[in-house]
């Protein structure tokens, strides 16, 4: 009889467990994505006749999801063009500004230029603390009319002392890409 | 200290009350194989408390004589089996006959339990205490993958989970104490939470018995089984330290029980430590690691027909990973594979960790009451619960690399209750039970990342049966279950703006099972297993969503998944030639209808950080076909040659390609050396002397569409362990000094992920010594 009563008082433990099973999730909070880059501007102004030019891409839902937006403005043959990069996060309102998150971590930041665009040539107009380029501000020189391509990326943690990295050289550079893209250029 | 100090007083007491009493009893009996029932010769039978002992002879008799009144702790080794220890308590002439597990690292074991029953286990593959003791230092994975069979998915050294026979993660359990491991077990970059020091045994069920077991289950699953306390009233215990050149880790373990008629307990503690692995050539920077875990086992005996066992573990460790090996794109994973060394390679060596790396806490509370109904049914009553604490964390810009880009919270209750009935008399052993699981899992919002997974939650309602057979020449098992599965899904979707949207999900899962084992003869058996069964899609598959590292890709979820059915069979046998030459060897055949896997698509995503491929999990068919054997000589007396190997092929049906991320094919070599030195005087006893090699085949089933980088070349290693236990004071110190990767090979292996960035670990020389008192 007393087996019989344990036996019981197992059954029903087992019972209230099995009915108090969860059935709904609450809903998760929504992170703040504060590190998300979803949108490069590059300001470009024609320093002979003050004419602006400017480069975008937006991909506002971040990684994954819609297919970003890209627009390309067109460049002056034998032209010395100063350049700025501006890095948003638009998910916010107001757009959080990670340009100057970059600016504060010059040591660990650099952008890199390249393109397939003969004569095209870029030279970094800004320096970290230790004197190395950090790559916000930049000089974009052209020459011969041309069509191709522009890719900027930024690399973290780059080793700005291996060699060629200083003058723009991303082969020994290594570090993580925080950012690549890609425009048209069309240098007419 | 002060513990052993009263001990030792005790002893003494004790001693000194026992010298007045008369000393003529006798304790005799033989010993026998277990397996074969062959007596067996130069058996050590020893009673360390009073130094008395002897070696069974040809008959597999023993005698000791001149036995006072009292407690004694009895102690049966011999080669190739686990050192057995009773406690015995003589009041008069005693006659024990013990059967012995002669039959360590073999593929089909049998086993002798508390009550000394001798109990038949078809197919299973297990790893004994001496060897979880002389290799306190490795983590689960590393030591089991010795195993026929088994093999590892990694990330680096310290990350790396099991694969058995090709399943692992979502396909694979792993029971720790009985209990399911529970966690983000779907990661290949996830390693199990246990601390294998706790185990008497790690051993593998195959077939229908396995369905006694919670958890997902393929037709194997993975046990990790401390032993009962016992009824020794003595304070015994273990403190072992041990230190590899390979890492500089250090690091200790401490294990301590004592019986008592009130409460029993049982702890067991281990720290590591350890710091950047070194290849050949460079060091892997970023590759320490730092473990503190402690567990305690208590038993009470409730009445004398209800004991009751609650067990605590804790387990914490923090994982280092290879800094070189954080990408932010395809282009750095194409650069990364062609440098002769890693990104971020230091010059020195440090014990450091910065990110990327993992912080995971585990923690499990079990309770489990055992009512006897008569001496061959009981009634098993378990509750559990658990806490899988997960943070990764990443390099990130702004002074974020401290803030996880990854944390999950997961909670696991469990309960079950069974009815088991191991009547002899009756032949059919019954066990039977009902089992409910609920998981709960919560992404911590400070990340400031997308989660990958969603938060859900996850219930399950299982019953099972499972029968045996027992017949002197043929055994039988089959089993049933069924399991219901809820999910309950809150994912945030992709915006703009974000939004949270729920998912509810219903599955029935089925499993069947037949074996049967035939003993054609004495030293020939073979045995025979059906398994069908059933698996809903996990949560991962059905709903990660976005940037996964692990792959270098995006990794999307799909609603539309199905249950995999898979059929599961199996085909073992076992033979000895004249005493001399064992071949052990068990072939399966496994189909798995609706094989969910992550299929890179052709398309390419744009993203800020450049173009990703995209993987989508899909479904396709896949079949396995595999072989494990095991062929031992004996050679000399004491010595052993055994060549053993695993053979797999793994292939998508409907593509005709092989499946990615299964283990390529291995063959070993090995030759050991056992001398036990009969002589219960000597300082030095089982000396013991491993050499072997390892060939790992290069995997020529995938093509070269199916990875971005070709598969690393086939590669062989040396190693040795050289060991012995040395008496000291009346206690034992063992000693056992190994080298893995004796010759320095410089290699690749294509289940660690960072063969695509850096070579693995060059030569290790580990040392433990371990003090049992």
């Amino acid at each position: 009889m007393r087996n019989f009563r344990k036996i019981l008082f197992a059954v029903l433990i087992f019972g209230i467990i099995s009915v108090i099973f969860s059935c709904k999730k609450d809903d998760p909070i929504i992170p703040n994505e504060e590190e998300l880059i979803t949108t490069v501007r590059l300001k470009l102004i024609n320093i002979s006749n003050a004419k602006q030019v400017e480069f975008s891409f937006r991909d506002i839902d971040g990684e994954g999801g819609e297919a970003p937006v890209i627009t390309a403005g067109i460049l002056e043959k034998n032209s010395i063009y100063l350049g700025e990069i501006s890095l948003l996060n638009e998910q916010t309102n107001p757009a959080d500004n990670i340009t100057a998150e970059v600016e504060e971590e010059g040591v660990d930041h650099q952008f890199f230029f390249e393109t397939d665009v003969l004569g095209v040539s870029f030279y970094y107009q800004d320096t970290d603390i230790d004197g190395k380029p950090i790559g916000i501000l930049f000089q974009l020189a052209t020459q011969d009319a041309g069509q191709g391509t522009m890719t900027i990326i930024l690399r973290h943690q780059a080793d700005k002392n291996a060699d060629g990295v200083s003058n723009g050289d991303i082969t020994n550079a290594g570090g993580e890409t925080d950012l690549e893209i890609s425009f048209d250029l069309n240098v007419q | 200290m002060y513990n052993k100090i009263i001990l030792s007083f005790l002893i003494l007491l004790i001693t000194q009350v026992l010298l007045g009493q008369s000393c003529h009893f006798q304790i005799s009996g033989s010993v026998y194989d277990l397996n074969t029932g062959f007596p067996m010769q130069e058996v050590s039978v020893e009673i360390p408390d009073i130094k008395s002992g002897t070696y069974t002879d040809s008959l597999g008799q023993y005698v000791i004589n001149n036995i006072c009144f009292g407690q004694y702790h009895l102690q049966v080794s011999h080669i190739g089996c686990e050192t057995e220890k009773y406690f015995i308590d003589i009041k008069a002439d005693t006659i024990l006959d013990i059967w012995l597990d002669h039959a360590s690292h073999e593929l089909e074991a049998v086993e002798i339990d508390a009550q000394q029953e001798v109990k038949r286990n078809p197919s299973q593959t297990e790893i004994k205490q001496k060897d979880i003791e002389k290799n306190a230092e490795k983590s689960l994975t590393q030591l089991i993958s010795s195993m026929p069979g088994v093999s590892s998915i990694s990330n680096g050294n310290s990350i790396s989970k099991p694969v058995i026979n090709g399943m692992y993660g979502n396909r694979l359990s792993i029971l720790n104490n009985g209990i399911a491991q529970s966690g983000q077990q779907w990661g290949n970059d996830h390693s199990p939470e246990i601390d294998p020091n706790v185990a008497a045994k790690i051993r593998l069920v195959h077939g229908a018995e396995s369905l006694k077991y919670p958890g997902t289950n393929l037709g194997t699953i993975l046990l990790v089984e401390p032993k009962p306390i016992g009824h020794d009233p003595h304070l015994h215990g273990r403190v072992s330290g041990f230190y590899d050149t390979n890492g500089r880790q250090f690091g200790s373990n401490i294990q301590a029980q004592t019986y008592n008629k009130f409460l029993s307990w049982k702890f067991n503690g281990t720290i590591k430590k350890g710091g950047d692995r070194f290849t050949p050539s460079y060091f892997l920077t970023n590759t320490g690691n730092r473990e503190y875990d402690g567990s305690l086992q208590l038993e009470k005996s409730i009445s004398d027909k209800t004991f009751s066992t609650l067990y605590l573990s804790s387990f914490n460790s923090q994982l280092g990973i290879l800094r070189g090996s954080h990408i932010g794109n395809l282009n750095d994973l194409e650069e990364a594979f062609n440098r002769d060394e890693p990104f971020f390679t230091s010059e020195k060596f440090s014990y450091n960790i910065e990110a990327p790396s993992q912080k995971v806490n585990h923690h499990l509370a079990k309770l489990d009451i055992k009512h006897f109904l008569n001496d061959n049914a009981w009634i098993d009553y378990t509750l559990s619960s658990q806490l899988n604490e997960r943070k990764e964390f990443d390099v990130r810009r702004g002074g974020r690399s401290d803030i996880p880009a990854l944390s999950l919270n997961q909670w696991n209750h469990y309960a079950s209750l069974t009815y088991n009935n191991e009547d002899p008399n009756k032949n059919w052993y019954l066990y039977s039970g009902l089992q409910v699981r609920i998981t709960d899992n919560t992404n911590r919002p400070n990340t400031g990342i997308l989660p990958l997974i969603p938060d859900y939650i996850e219930d399950e309602s299982t019953a099972f049966l499972v029968l045996k057979n027992e017949k002197p020449k043929h055994t039988t098992n089959l089993g049933i279950k069924y399991s219901f599965v809820y999910q309950y899904v809150a994912r945030i979707e992709t915006g703009p703006p974000l939004y949270v949207q729920d998912y509810k999900n219903t599955y029935h899962n089925f499993s069947i099972a037949a074996g049967h084992e035939y003993l054609i003869s004495k030293t020939k058996k073979i045995s025979g297993d059906l398994f069908f069964s059933t698996r809903n899609p996990a949560i991962n598959e059905l709903y990660s969503n976005g940037l996964h590292q692990g792959v270098s890709g995006i990794e999307l979820g799909n609603i539309t998944l199905n249950k995999e059915k898979s059929l599961r069979a199996t085909l073992g046998y076992s033979t000895t030639w004249f005493d001399k030459l064992k071949v052990q060897g068990q072939a399966y055949y496994q189909y798995i209808n609706d094989f969910i896997y992550l299929l890179p698509s052709d398309e390419l995503r744009l993203t800020i950080r450049g173009a990703f491929p995209v993987y989508q999990y899909e479904q396709t068919n896949g079949r396995f076909v595999g072989l494990d054997t095991k062929i031992a000589y004996n050679i000399l007396k004491y010595t052993d040659i055994v060549l053993s190997g695993s053979y797999l092929s793994a292939k998508n049906t409907d593509t005709g390609q092989g499946l990615v991320y299964m283990p390529a094919n291995n063959l070993r070599a090995e030759i050991n050396l056992e001398y036990p030195n009969p002589q219960s005087h000597s300082v030095i006893k089982n000396f013991n002397f491993t050499g072997g090699v390892l060939h790992n085949f290069k995997k020529t089933d995938i093509d070269e569409n199916q990875d971005f980088l070709p598969v690393p070349e086939a590669y062989s290693l040396l190693y040795l362990s050289l060991g012995g236990d040395f008496r000291v004071s009346e206690k034992t110190l063992s000693v056992t000094l190994k080298v893995d990767n004796l010759l320095n090979t410089k290699y690749r292996d294509y289940l660690n992920r960072l063969h695509y960035f850096a070579d693995e670990m060059g030569r290790n020389i580990s040392m433990n010594l371990s003090y049992e008192f």
